[in-house]
């Protein structure tokens, strides 16, 4: 497909220059006077100090709380205790079933509970060596020691003793009054469109959208990349690495958490891709993926073999049939209802070693099967769930494989990095160079880089800037589906609510009759309810502002906004995980299959959660910063749409936006 | 309009190389995984590859066959409760039937989970059955047994801590010997500690050096291990890891092969579901021969007791499959019952139904009705205790061709984790002793520790 149908440059594109390439707007860059920065500044600072202040006058006389906890598979009751800091808490305990614990890290407390038994033994987890000190009553004190106390008002409580598959989830909430982190997260938020109106208000900023070509700062990246086997070697090991987390998904232990299937995978990988790898690479880890790597050697293999039969003839048949991918699957749609599937069942194939193995070996047959078509990347491009995470959020990625200059591409006829040369493959994603202005739909896989004849194809780094530009109605579903489920995630994962987790257990408890309600909710929410209101909240914009753009296209461009929000809450989901995790998949990278291997010797450490008094400030905080660019992003599209009546035109958007934003800083922080 | 298709670079590579790297991949992996393990583990690649792949064993997740005819009830035990009178619901890991003091006259050990002591059960006058704690609070001791470490001429106490009692995988379980100073006071030596948590420990002379070594059996929960403990002397040990599999309930030292030294026998339950004789060389070295292994993850394993059942001079294993703490509740599985493994020699095991059991927890050998052949007591902790039919403790009696009657005992106390035989009263035939771990429903404060009086002869007359 010419690259020019391939991304039909859409009108909105045309008529804003905000969703066209940010290279081009650099043109008018015009700098915010430094008065408007200050303005901004105390804006933010009295967002902070405010509530801090309000916080503080908010306290209460400590008093005597006698709280008696209730454990049982999965949960607490009560979930979630609200104190206020000094109170003196009494608790005491009790199993509804099996045997249960109460691991309070912040407060170095692990209370081991057991059936029929009103004793508990007690440990101070600083002291593991210590016996554990049998007491029918544990009495601590509300809040932690020293400024901590000031800092730390939510701390997590969760069951470090193994009672089934979903232990992992079981949960509460201590929470401690005055919620500084509460308040000041609001307040920030509540600063943050004023600020933003402040700065706005003057000339319209520019996008310096500085560019450093890598290839000039290390020469030696350029030499590698256009290494003929490059991605081919690169991916190998990956492949290595990819099937070992197979075998040990199906042959190793089944506690998700002692299995480096799992762990590797939705622990390491996963919250790698999410906090750093996309954020910063783009779409860099397309170039390792291991998953196309049998699926394209089979396909060049053939190609290599008789390059004109596919160059010229009719498409492979398959017992007659020809195998022609259909044009209505040639879009995002399908890899984020494949991703939807895999987002529904998630909490099982996490829990499950063997299912995350038959994910990726489902994952791994897909492509092979889809490369038998003459296209190449077929899988990568429509099909890969994971693709429609990594080519969304790429768009916020630093790296970026671009042309050097627009020059040698509009005089290029023979299109080499679509077509292939000498030195290297054809663009498998069908791409031309020249006309790639976002990183959605660019793999990586650096075959343009060797085969451009005029060596115009270089990796950049770029300081600034973010592709804003939502091609489709596939990816606008995309960016919203990915938001919900950014945040679904967050709250099945993280929330004291056990009970929503009881109505998704299909593991022990089979509840297939709720977990169907909530698959056709979460379905429904994400393809049709949150599309909706987005979509009447965007012609409320439009029927206020009067912009010159039909509501249909406003609605697909400001889902752009929901990217930043999305990537927000993607990364405090990944954060939260890994830094409860990490020591989990440490251990079982030491002992992959549980075997009683010991290969980093690590395998005997004990768990515990890294910065755990600081994970509520770095989610709300990733909430905060994705808030700041959302917002941006949707004004600076009413900016261009309808300039004059910009905010009143965001206003709708905007609201939900920063409801949706304080929504979840009430939850990462109360 | 024709779409552009990318080509292939002019120059034609040979996809010979990378082919053979991605079969290299795909093989070697799992090759080096297999090959790895087997060597770690001791076993052979074959058993290395049942260990991994049970489904090439025969399948047991079936209702367990009741191989044993079911007969009349017939009262002859008597039982009595004994020890400590139980506060609140008991919880105890195991019991030995030893003479502690020397003084004639059986005592009881029992491992306390619940006051998290070592109980001694001393049996003095004749008859008369009064308990003292003999140890400090240790963490959730789960098994105790005897055995005179330091050659001192008195018998010493080896307890098995387990640190917690519920599915825990953290380091927690500890190896301590209370050395008797010879008057039954006792001085605590933590033998090593920081180690995943121990269900049994046991002693036996295994390098010939005179000295009692020990072998360890660690549960942990997903991370277990086996080990054997050389005695230095002085109470200096010497670990030497055998194999890392979670699950361990019993390491039972015994001369498996008849080569005059001491091999012993491990039951390695969760997902393993394998028995394991480790063959010693007679010098401490051991080499692992997987004897026998259920197909079903959920089997069950609970214990194992050794014993000549068919009285062919080989030493039999007796099994019992009934562990339900992995449900909730806890309920029986239809395949829940007693076995033995005959002895074939050569480290080969034939496996041979007794019969059913829900919840089975303990056996134990034991010509109860004086026929000269022994029979099997067995003990339930899981059983349908909603049920009045429901057994606790149930006997199967031996035709002396190893075929076998079940006869019911007794539904209470429920809960029972163990038994012991031994002829407690001197009158010549073996009593019972059961210990009570009630950790789930119904909650109830008896039968702590009971022992059963044989009367047998004379119900018969």
């Amino acid at each position: 497909m010419p690259a020019k149908e391939r991304h039909p440059t859409t009108s909105a594109a045309v008529v804003f220059p905000i969703l066209g390439n940010p290279a081009k707007a650099a043109v008018t860059d015009v700098p915010t006077s430094p008065g408007r920065y200050v303005a901004a500044l105390l804006i933010f600072l009295a967002g902070a100090i405010l509530p801090a202040w309000l916080a503080a006058v908010q306290t209460h006389r400590p008093q005597t709380r006698d709280i008696h906890i209730e454990a049982y598979r999965y949960g607490f009751s009560p979930s979630r205790i609200h104190v206020n800091r000094g109170d003196l808490l009494r608790l005491t305990f009790s199993t509804r079933d099996t045997g249960q614990s109460f691991f309070l890290q912040d407060y170095d407390l692990h209370v081991s509970i057991t059936p029929g038994n009103r004793m508990v033994s007690v440990q101070r987890l600083s002291r593991p060596d210590d016996p554990p000190v049998p007491m029918d009553r544990v009495e601590f004190v509300a809040g932690m020691p020293g400024w901590q106390g000031w800092l730390v008002s939510k701390s997590q409580f969760r069951n470090h003793t193994y009672n089934g598959p979903m232990h992992g989830t079981e949960r509460g909430d201590l929470i401690v009054a005055p919620n500084l982190l509460l308040y000041l997260g609001l307040g920030l938020l509540a600063a943050i469109p004023l600020a933003g109106f402040v700065l706005a208000r003057g000339p319209k900023p520019g996008r310096s959208d500085r560019r450093v070509n890598l290839f000039r700062l290390f020469p030696w990246l350029k030499r590698m990349l256009k290494a003929p086997s490059f991605q081919f070697n690169l991916a190998l090991p990956m492949l290595a690495v990819f099937w070992f987390i197979i075998l040990a998904g199906l042959l190793g232990t089944k506690v998700a958490g002692r299995n480096a299937g799992p762990m590797i995978t939705w622990v390491l990988w996963l919250s790698g891709l999410i906090i750093v790898l996309v954020p910063i690479g783009g779409r860099i880890w397309c170039t390792a993926c291991p998953l196309p790597v049998i699926g394209e050697w089979m396909q060049r293999h053939h190609l290599s073999q008789s390059p004109d039969e596919l160059e010229n003839g009719t498409p492979r048949r398959i017992f007659g049939v020809p195998l022609i991918w259909p044009s209505w699957l040639s879009n995002a749609w399908p890899r984020v209802l494949l991703f939807l599937l895999l987002g529904t069942f998630s909490t099982t194939i996490v829990a499950l070693p063997p299912a995350t193995s038959w994910m990726l070996i489902g994952l791994m047959v897909m492509a092979i099967l889809t490369s038998f078509f003459p296209e190449q990347r077929l899988f990568c491009r429509y099909l890969c769930p994971i693709n429609s995470y990594i080519s969304l959020y790429s768009t916020t990625g630093r790296v970026m494989v671009r042309a050097v200059s627009p020059q040698p591409c509009a005089g290029c006829t023979e299109k080499f990095c679509l077509t292939g040369s000498v030195k290297g493959w054809g663009c498998p994603y069908g791409l031309c160079m020249g006309e790639v202005e976002r990183n959605n739909d660019c793999g990586a896989c650096m075959e343009c880089v060797k085969t451009c004849a005029y060596d115009n194809v270089a990796v950049f780094w770029r300081s600034e800037g973010r592709d804003k530009e939502i091609a489709d109605y596939g990816e606008a579903w995309q960016a919203i589906v990915m938001f919900a489920l950014g945040c679904l995630y967050c709250v099945i994962n993280f929330g004291a609510w056990d009970r929503v987790r009881d109505w998704i257990d299909l593991l022990d408890k089979k509840n297939w009759g709720t977990f169907s309600i909530y698959a056709v909710v979460v379905w429904v929410g994400c393809l049709g309810v949150l599309p909706l209101l987005w979509f009447v909240l965007t012609k409320a914009g439009v029927a206020m502002a009067r912009p010159a753009i039909a509501a249909k296209d406003a609605f697909r461009a400001t889902t752009a906004a929901l990217i930043p929000i999305g990537l927000g809450c993607w990364i405090a989901f990944a954060l939260a995980t890994v830094l409860s995790m990490m020591t989990f998949a440490l251990q079982s990278l030491s002992d992959p299959f549980n075997w009683g291997w010991n290969l980093l010797g690590m395998a005997g450490s004990r768990w515990h959660i890294i910065w755990s008094p600081a994970i509520a400030w770095l989610q709300v905080g990733c909430v905060l910063v994705g808030a700041v660019y959302a917002i941006q992003t949707l004004y600076d599209f009413w900016r261009g749409a309808a300039p004059r009546r910009a905010l009143l035109a965001s206003l709708p958007l905007g609201s939900f936006l920063w409801i949706a934003s304080a929504s979840m800083i009430w939850f990462f922080a109360a | 309009m024709r779409k552009p298709r990318p080509k292939s670079p002019g120059k034609r590579r040979s996809s010979l190389v990378p082919g053979l790297r991605i079969l290299a991949i795909i093989l070697g992996v799992p090759l080096l995984v297999l090959v790895y393990q087997a060597h770690k583990s001791g076993l052979s690649i074959g058993q290395m590859f049942e260990h991994i792949f049970k489904g090439a064993r025969e399948t047991d997740s079936e209702p367990a066959t009741a191989k044993a005819l079911r007969g009349s009830k017939i009262d002859f035990l008597t039982p009595t409760p004994i020890g400590f009178p139980a506060t609140d619901p008991p919880r105890i890991g195991s019991l030995e039937i030893v003479d502690l003091d020397k003084d004639g006259l059986p005592d009881i050990l029992v491992a306390d989970m619940l006051a998290n002591r070592i109980g001694w059960i001393r049996q003095y006058p004749a008859g008369v059955y009064t308990e003292t704690w003999i140890s400090p609070v240790l963490p959730a001791p789960a098994h105790v047994s005897a055995a005179d470490i330091d050659k001192d001429g008195d018998l010493d106490v080896l307890v098995a801590c387990m640190g917690q009692l519920f599915p825990n995988n953290d380091k927690i379980g500890s190896v301590v010997i209370l050395e008797n100073q010879g008057k039954q006071n006792f001085t605590v030596h933590t033998i090593v500690d920081h180690i995943a948590r121990v269900t049994d420990v046991r002693a036996a002379d295994f390098n010939g050096d005179g000295r009692p070594d020990l072998v360890v059996g660690q549960f942990g929960y997903d991370d277990g291990e086996t080990r054997w403990m050389e005695n230095l002397g002085n109470w200096q040990f010497r670990s030497h890891i055998l194999q890392s599999l979670s699950g361990v309930i019993h390491t039972i030292p015994a001369d498996i092969d008849g080569d005059g030294d001491m091999d012993f026998v491990s039951l390695v339950s969760q997902e393993w579901e394998e028995l394991y004789v480790f063959e010693n060389d007679g010098r401490g070295n051991f080499k692992s021969h997987l004897v026998w292994g259920s197909t079903n993850e959920d089997y069950g394993s609970s214990g194992i007791r050794l014993a000549d059942l068919n009285k062919d001079g080989k030493m039999d294993i007796l099994l019992t499959n009934g562990d339900a703490f992995d449900y909730l509740p806890p309920r029986p599985r239809p395949w829940h019952s007693v076995q033995w493994l005959e002895n074939k020699g050569g480290f080969k095991f034939e496996h041979h139904p007794i019969g059913k059991f829900p919840g089975a927890s303990g056996a134990v050998a034991v010509d109860l009705d004086g026929d000269s052949d022994l029979d099997v007591a067995a003990v339930s902790c899981y059983n349908f205790w909603e049920r009045p039919d429901s057994q606790s403790l149930i006997w199967f009696e031996n035709d002396g061709k190893m075929n076998f009657t079940e006869r019911d005992i007794s539904h209470l106390p429920t809960h029972l984790i163990s038994l012991e035989a031994a002829d407690m009263n001197g009158d010549g035939k073996p009593d019972l002793v059961t210990v009570r771990m009630n950790v789930y429903q119904p909650f109830t404060k008896d039968g702590r520790v009971v022992l059963w009086l044989n009367h047998w002869a004379q119900k018969q007359q």
